[in-house]
């Protein structure tokens, strides 16, 4: 089960997950100080005192391993954070508690590629959704290899940010222009990232299974005419009669 | 149809069966044009979706770009109909086939949204306008005894197709945009041009044209051709316009669950999923109904025109109980019901078309065709912002259910008024024309479906 859970100014922030295992989800957008907090029931036959730590994106974090004791028929463990990431509070080895400290992330994701024909245009769109709050400002820029390259102001493009959207309009596209796209939504906190990619292609592409199926079409006509002059060569003597009926079609009473 | 029609007795048994072979030919090629034509036009929705993205324009500008091919189609119906009676009807399928793929593949050039109205819009529903009517009064005219069945089959294309498109489309879209895929689309369309040169060619026409046109060369004998090309005179008989009235109101309530059902569970509580599930379900047992009533109707055990107001009446109530089934916010009773009615409804398409030829005459089934197309198309579009009107002024879908389910339920009492409605066998003639002794043997044939099948084609009976 996961839970999200949008927090602003609250510099304070204090949450109960039972179970045995379970996510929280908490976004940020400004520097807040965080209280986590876990609690556990200790299973069927809980023990006195349990070895319970802290671990941030899968490492143990130094020095919060601590005992606790049962009271109240629970355990309790918590801890002051501030920094974003992954954390999980383990009590012993039998049940976990993960939050996610995490920016916003940038909605509407598009899975698949953006596809263009060389010499057109495309629309790269990032949004941020309508409950959360603006992001301070949008960046743009490509990947090129594993360097980014923000030279994304070139006259050939344009950014248009519009509060909680921004699109990146690239004009007269050519193919070196493939690749990933980045937008970064900037909050106070860190940046949510979000990637598209844009595929330019030549239209010689749809143009080769066009050129098949029209191939296939005039071959098949052919075929069909080559067919019906086979047949009629054949059944000649009998057509005299037959074509009276054709009239019957168009039945002039003119 | 063609002429290729043998008299029984001129031909040899294997030529009889290779000619019974060619009519399922045919039924393949409808088969192939309509998903072509009515199940690519069902699955541009995905398109829509991109367009707005790209013009950044509204849905409603976008949408009138299926409004404007489907008003095109309907309106050159009977043009494409009036051009078959006046030239070839290869010629003219195989010309629409070519529009329909030509706009397409002008499409994927635009650069504003004007021009995916010409080009979608004009051009290509002018494509499928010369399909459609041509190709199914062709099958037809190649079938007495299974033409019920044959359209069935044929149709059952509509509902199978957008199944496939749907998923086809999306991935043209990814792999292509919108520009690629609408290039490819276009040369699949160019198969019907493949389809319009299996109807055989009329060689008699081209004779028969020149002594007209030797004759006649005033401009009252033009308008006049021009007239009976279209079947004007077809208005003006009795049966034809109570079919035509009946058909119309059918079509009022018809669409009405495509577009509101899913809307419609999702209001009463059912997740999206389950919704859509609803319509999928209905748009299964709606294909099935068309081959199956096809089939039982060629059994010959009942008139046709009392198995579509049967089917007609079963739609209409089905339409009714849509809403009532899910009053108790059951989803068993919600999806039994829509699957009867994807049934009936599937059903009654089948007939629709296969009773114009008893109504007016296998000879003038193709402008009956083109002109019933354009007069019903009016009311199918009229029903869906009817029972949308109701549903603002309401506030649910109850009362635009009601209305829409009443409207058949109205068509069918209108085909009771047809002349020898209440006859048990096929009255030997409908309309008051005086050249329609040969309709006479035409539906004698129909109900004798055991008789030798030696002069069952029909016209060719002459």
């Amino acid at each position: 089960p996961k839970k999200h859970l949008s927090v602003m100014e609250t510099n304070f922030l204090f949450c109960q997950p039972l179970g045995e295992s379970h996510t929280e989800i908490i976004e940020l957008f400004n520097p807040v100080a965080l209280t986590l907090k876990c609690t556990w029931t200790g299973g069927l036959n809980p023990l006195p005192n349990i070895t319970g730590y802290w671990r941030k994106d899968g490492d143990e974090l130094e020095n919060s391993r601590v005992t606790l004791q049962l009271v109240n028929k629970q355990y309790d463990l918590t801890r002051d954070e501030e920094n974003l990431g992954n954390y999980s509070c383990v009590f012993g080895n039998e049940a976990k508690v993960d939050f996610i400290l995490e920016v916003p992330q940038v909605g509407d994701v598009r899975d698949k590629p953006i596809v263009s024909y060389v010499g057109d245009y495309a629309v790269i769109f990032c949004k941020i959704q309508e409950s959360k709050p603006m992001p301070v400002s949008w960046n743009w820029y490509k990947l090129n290899g594993t360097d980014k390259v923000s030279e994304l102001l070139a006259d050939w493009l344009l950014q248009i940010h519009e509060n909680r959207n921004t699109k990146l309009l690239v004009n007269n596209l050519r193919e070196a222009d493939s690749g990933w796209y980045y937008c970064e939504a900037v909050y106070a906190i860190s940046t949510a990232i979000s990637r598209v990619e844009l595929k330019v292609i030549s239209f010689w592409e749809p143009l080769k299974p066009f050129l098949v199926i029209l191939v296939e079409v005039i071959l098949l006509v052919a075929a069909i005419l080559l067919y019906e002059r086979s047949q009629s060569q054949k059944t000649c003597p009998a057509e005299n009669n037959g074509s009276d009926e054709s009239s019957s079609m168009r039945q002039r009473k003119v | 149809m063609t002429d290729h029609k043998p008299k029984a007795e001129s031909r040899s048994d294997e030529a009889k069966g290779q000619d019974k072979a060619w009519g399922w030919v045919l039924v393949a090629a409808l088969f192939i044009s309509t998903s072509l034509v009515f199940g690519l036009m069902r699955s541009l929705g995905v398109f829509f979706v991109e367009f707005v993205h790209y013009f950044e324009e509204s849905a409603q500008a976008i949408s009138w770009i299926s409004s404007t091919g489907l008003a095109a189609q309907q309106f050159f119906s009977p043009l494409g109909a009036a051009l078959c009676n006046a030239y070839d009807t290869r010629a003219v399928v195989m010309t629409g086939g070519f529009l329909a793929g030509l706009g397409l593949i002008l499409a994927s050039q635009a650069t504003c949204l004007v021009h995916l109205y010409l080009t979608m819009g004009v051009i290509s529903g002018l494509g499928w306008g010369l399909i459609f009517t041509p190709m199914v009064a062709t099958v037809m005219a190649n079938f007495t005894q299974r033409r019920t069945l044959a359209l069935g089959v044929a149709f059952s294309s509509i509902g199978i197709s957008s199944f496939a498109f749907n998923p086809l489309f999306q991935l043209l879209v990814e792999i292509y945009t919108w520009r690629g895929a609408l290039l490819i689309l276009g040369a699949l369309s160019l198969n019907i041009v493949a389809c319009g040169a299996l109807v055989r060619p009329q060689k008699r026409v081209k004779v028969k044209q020149k002594t007209d046109s030797e004759g006649r060369t005033s401009c009252a004998a033009m308008l006049q051709r021009v007239s009976s090309y279209l079947e004007l005179p077809l208005l003006l008989e009795r049966p034809y316009l109570t079919y035509t009235a009946a058909i119309t109101l059918i079509n009022v309530g018809y669409f009405v669950p495509y577009f509101h059902l899913v809307a419609h569970s999702r209001q009463v509580g059912f997740s999206e999923y389950q919704s859509a599930f609803v319509m999928s379900a209905a748009g299964a047992t709606d294909i099935l109904g068309r081959v199956a009533s096809g089939w039982f109707a060629d059994l010959g055990h009942f008139r046709l025109i009392h198995l579509l107001s049967l089917w007609t009446t079963l739609a209409g109530t089905f339409i009714i109980l849509l809403p009532v089934s899910s009053l108790s916010g059951s989803y068993a009773a919600l999806m039994v019901i829509s699957l009867l009615y994807g049934f009936c409804s599937g059903a009654l398409t089948s007939l629709v078309f296969a009773v114009v030829p008893l109504i007016v005459g296998v000879k003038r089934m193709m402008g009956g065709l083109g002109l019933l197309q354009l007069i019903e198309s009016g009311a199918g579009l009229l029903g869906t912002p009817l029972s949308g009107f109701l549903k603002d002024v309401t506030g649910n879908y109850m009362a635009s259910f009601m209305v829409a389910g009443s409207f058949p339920i109205l068509g069918t009492l209108t085909l009771a008024t047809l002349p020898h409605y209440f006859s048990c066998t096929e009255p030997s003639t409908f309309q008051r024309c005086a050249h329609d002794d040969k309709d006479k043997n035409l539906h004698s044939e129909l109900e004798q479906i055991s008789s030798s099948p030696s002069d069952a084609n029909l016209g060719g009976a002459r």
